[in-house]
């Protein structure tokens, strides 16, 4: 029997696996990991994550690198946006059928295609990561538009949400195969519009209520992402998860408290765990802004609504005042001790 | 547990939140109405004036022609001066044609019956049913949504029992657009 040397045996099992005879999860379960030490599985995991630590930090120290070429890249991106629009507007009661998805969704489709295509072959480049952002910008769009034109007269939004729904799917499978914060960000967007509107169409009695809820749920599970994101290839997202997830929670909580006496009792509690828990564990200020506003904003609605007329205003005005002043000072002071 | 595995499981649960909150709203919006059921079947009547399309504001005129005492349905003569539409033409002039229907609540589905038939009819003037149902007009106007279809609309006559709504298919109407009036609900059979 013939036997390789550990270099030629290494350079196989390297082509092989460039080849895609074997797959790396394949490799992964053929390896004699010692199962019976707990202390060696956590060694190895731990290797694996400070490896993944390393590759995130190195990935995000690249993207965070301002560049002339990077700024050029927006204002392009920008400019072909707005150009295509411009164009659009001007032609549309001129354009047929075809020519209207052609030049919406088939645009985009070009583009986000354009996008991967230069995501695979120069990743270390923004290039792709323009390609997607023009692309996203006309692909929801350019389905609805595909919609409208092939069923006329559509009055539900059944199909809107399923056509929505596979515009989710779609940038899911890019999220999947790039993953890239850009086709990311336009997994979310789609799949916020598609839960909104697969509940329209499911539930077209729902109220007020309801939607206040779905959006509090939402804004929990935007902030739950952040979570998971953290220090991953997903980091660039943060900001963003952590501006509309409390910003809708504590948007679509704070627009019930008048109508809920449990939202009214509840709010406070919500909004000081928020403050705790934006500097405790999701270490954002944007989040620490946004649940000190939430705070205010009790503090106003139960001065209006309890003490304006029992003080008089403008007492209610000055008792307001302090403590704003106190919250912004204990916001700053959580800022600069904790972030 | 493994950091990678908790963000995985992180991830997994922020994308089945929205999804679980949807379904359960779903489930326990949908069980009343679909549980929704009554062993009485309901007498009503409707007008026409031989115009196509629907004859609003004629439910006045119905309700002086008939009416249900000691439960039996009994033809009134409509007050000559009635104007249910205020066009100046008296009801009673305005070629307004009444017709009955029974509403098989199990089929949701109506029969017409002749006036003699109906008036055979043991009913209940109540509008709610002996197991506690009732028929009620509901309109949701629908603004766009989106700003990209058209105005959306669900209007007619439910079969309702606190939460639950289930819709009645009554006869015309689809031709009632989002009025109530060419329609009158006179009682629940009883036998």
């Amino acid at each position: 029997m013939m036997s390789l040397s550990n270099e030629d045996l290494l350079a196989e099992l390297k082509r092989r696996l460039e080849s895609g005879e074997i797959a790396p999860a394949q490799l992964q379960a053929e390896l004699p990991v010692p199962q019976d030490t707990e202390a060696a599985g956590e060694e190895n995991s731990d290797l694996l994550e400070a490896q993944q630590a390393e590759e995130s930090a190195q990935t995000l120290s690249h993207f965070q690198t301002f560049s002339l070429t990077r700024l050029l890249y927006v204002v392009g991106g920008l400019l072909v946006i707005l150009g295509i629009v411009y164009f659009m507007s001007q032609l549309w009661d001129g354009m047929n059928t075809p020519m209207r998805i052609l030049i919406t969704l088939g645009m985009g489709l070009v583009f986000a295609s354009v996008g991967s295509v230069f995501l695979i072959l120069e990743p270390e480049r923004d290039i792709g990561n323009v390609f997607h952002a023009i692309g996203g910008c006309l692909v929801p769009g350019g389905a609805l538009v595909t919609l409208d034109e092939l069923v006329p007269g559509v009055s539900t939004t059944g199909p809107v949400a399923l056509t929505m729904g596979l515009v989710f799917v779609f940038y899911l499978a890019l999220v999947l195969y790039h993953q890239r914060v850009v086709v990311n960000f336009f997994a979310f967007a789609s799949g916020t519009a598609f839960i909104y509107l697969l509940s329209d169409s499911l539930m077209p009695a729902a109220g007020a209520d309801y939607y206040a809820y779905l959006t509090m749920v939402l804004g929990l599970s935007y902030v739950l992402y952040g979570i998971a994101f953290t220090g991953g290839w997903n980091d660039r997202l943060l900001p963003v998860l952590y501006f509309f997830g409390p910003l809708g929670f504590y948007g679509a909580a704070f627009s019930r408290v008048a109508n809920t006496r449990v939202m009214e009792i509840l709010f406070p509690f919500l909004a000081f765990g928020g403050l705790a828990l934006s500097v405790l564990l999701l270490k954002s200020r944007v989040a620490l802004v946004l649940s000190t506003l939430a705070v205010i904003g009790y503090i106003i609605y139960l001065t209006t609504e309890y003490f304006a007329n029992s003080l008089g205003w403008p007492v209610a005005l000055i008792f307001l005042g302090f403590i704003i002043i106190g919250l912004g000072y204990l916001s700053v002071n959580l800022n600069r001790r904790f972030l | 547990m493994s950091e990678n595995r908790k963000r995985q499981l992180l991830i997994l649960v922020a994308f089945l939140l929205p999804l679980i909150f949807v379904s359960v709203v779903i489930v326990v919006s949908i069980f009343p109405s679909a549980t929704l059921s009554t062993e009485y079947n309901f007498l009503y009547a409707t007008c026409l004036d031989g115009r196509p399309g629907y004859s609003f504001n004629c439910r006045p005129y119905l309700a002086s022609l008939y009416q249900v005492e000691d439960g039996k349905l009994v033809e009134k003569a409509v007050p000559p001066e009635l104007d249910s539409d205020r066009d100046g033409i008296p009801d009673i002039q305005e070629n307004y044609r009444a017709r009955l229907f029974i509403h098989d609540t199990a089929k949701n589905q109506s029969q017409e019956v002749r006036q003699p038939e109906a008036e055979q009819l043991q009913l209940s003037d109540l509008l709610t049913s002996p197991d506690g149902l009732t028929v009620e007009w509901d309109y949701q106007g629908g603004g766009d949504f989106f700003f990209v279809f058209g105005s959306r609309s669900r209007s007619g006559y439910y079969l309702t029992r606190g939460n639950g709504r289930q819709r009645l298919e009554l006869i015309n109407d689809s031709n009632r657009y989002y009025y109530q009036d060419d329609l009158l609900f006179l009682g629940w059979i009883l036998e």
